[in-house]
């Protein structure tokens, strides 16, 4: 049995500190497992790639119910906007993330 | 040297002028790159890879081959909330570029250039926000024969 008190165990190690400011309302602070490695974009499928990054996070879905699009998280002094949000349906959520907003 | 080349190295020229003070809307002549397959970095954009990837030979006059040499461009651009607009104004830097002098006609050694499909376009966001676009052409020109 999967108890969300269980899914504390996994912030508890390898956690970092996320201020999370949503579109409205006050910004909180909550544990993210972060992960911001190295990836090459593919954009059209030819031509040359693009370096980048692919920022990850991955929080409690409790901490993040609403979470949207565009909203920011700022980690280790940098913000970072919600490209997109998958919840995976045992109380994890793993979000996405740019440093740029999206333009629309 | 052949006519192929020379007509390369007019593109290469006429690409790498690209920049603000010869009356462009970008600086992406800084970054001209000929077949290149490493990654673009982000101080490289925004950037342009030119490969010459077919020279095709069609039918012509008496006596000359004919070639139509097919050109992609590609063209990368970072800037944010604002890649798509200035994905825009790099393509339209391009194809000014490409139309300057001669009107397509390569310092007078080719009889035409031609746009084949337009611009494509993908941007991605993830990480940071890139963009990049492909812009397709044919030179038509002649050669003596057995030439390229």
């Amino acid at each position: 049995m999967f108890y969300d008190t269980d899914i504390d165990l996994f912030f508890t190690d390898f956690a970092v500190d996320a201020l999370y400011v949503p579109d409205l309302g006050t910004a909180s602070t909550i544990k993210v497992i972060f992960d911001n490695n190295h990836a090459v974009i593919e954009l059209l499928g030819e031509g040359a790639g693009v370096e980048s990054t692919a920022p990850v996070a991955v929080c409690k879905t409790a901490d993040t119910p609403d979470i949207k699009r565009n909203e920011i998280l700022e980690i280790d002094e940098t913000t970072y906007y919600v490209k997109t949000v998958e919840e995976d349906g045992t109380g994890m959520t793993k979000l996405i993330l740019s440093e740029d907003e999206a333009n629309v | 040297m052949s006519k192929r080349q020379t007509i390369i190295n007019d593109l290469d020229a006429k690409l790498k002028a690209i920049q603000i003070v010869n009356g462009y809307q970008t600086n992406a002549g800084n970054n001209v790159f000929a077949w290149r397959e490493d990654e673009i970095q982000p101080a490289e954009m925004p950037g342009i890879i030119y490969v010459d990837r077919l020279a095709g030979k069609i039918e012509g006059a008496i006596g000359t081959f004919r070639w139509a040499l097919a050109i992609d461009i590609y063209c990368y651009t970072a800037q944010g909330k604002n890649t798509p607009e200035s994905m825009r104004i790099l393509i339209a830097d391009v194809i000014k570029a490409i139309g300057s002098g001669a009107s397509g006609r390569w310092n007078n050694q080719a009889q035409a250039t031609e746009l084949t499909n337009g611009a494509e376009t993908a941007i991605e966001r993830r990480g940071k926000a890139a963009g990049e676009a492909l812009l397709s052409f044919n030179i038509i020109y002649d050669a003596p024969m057995w030439e390229i």
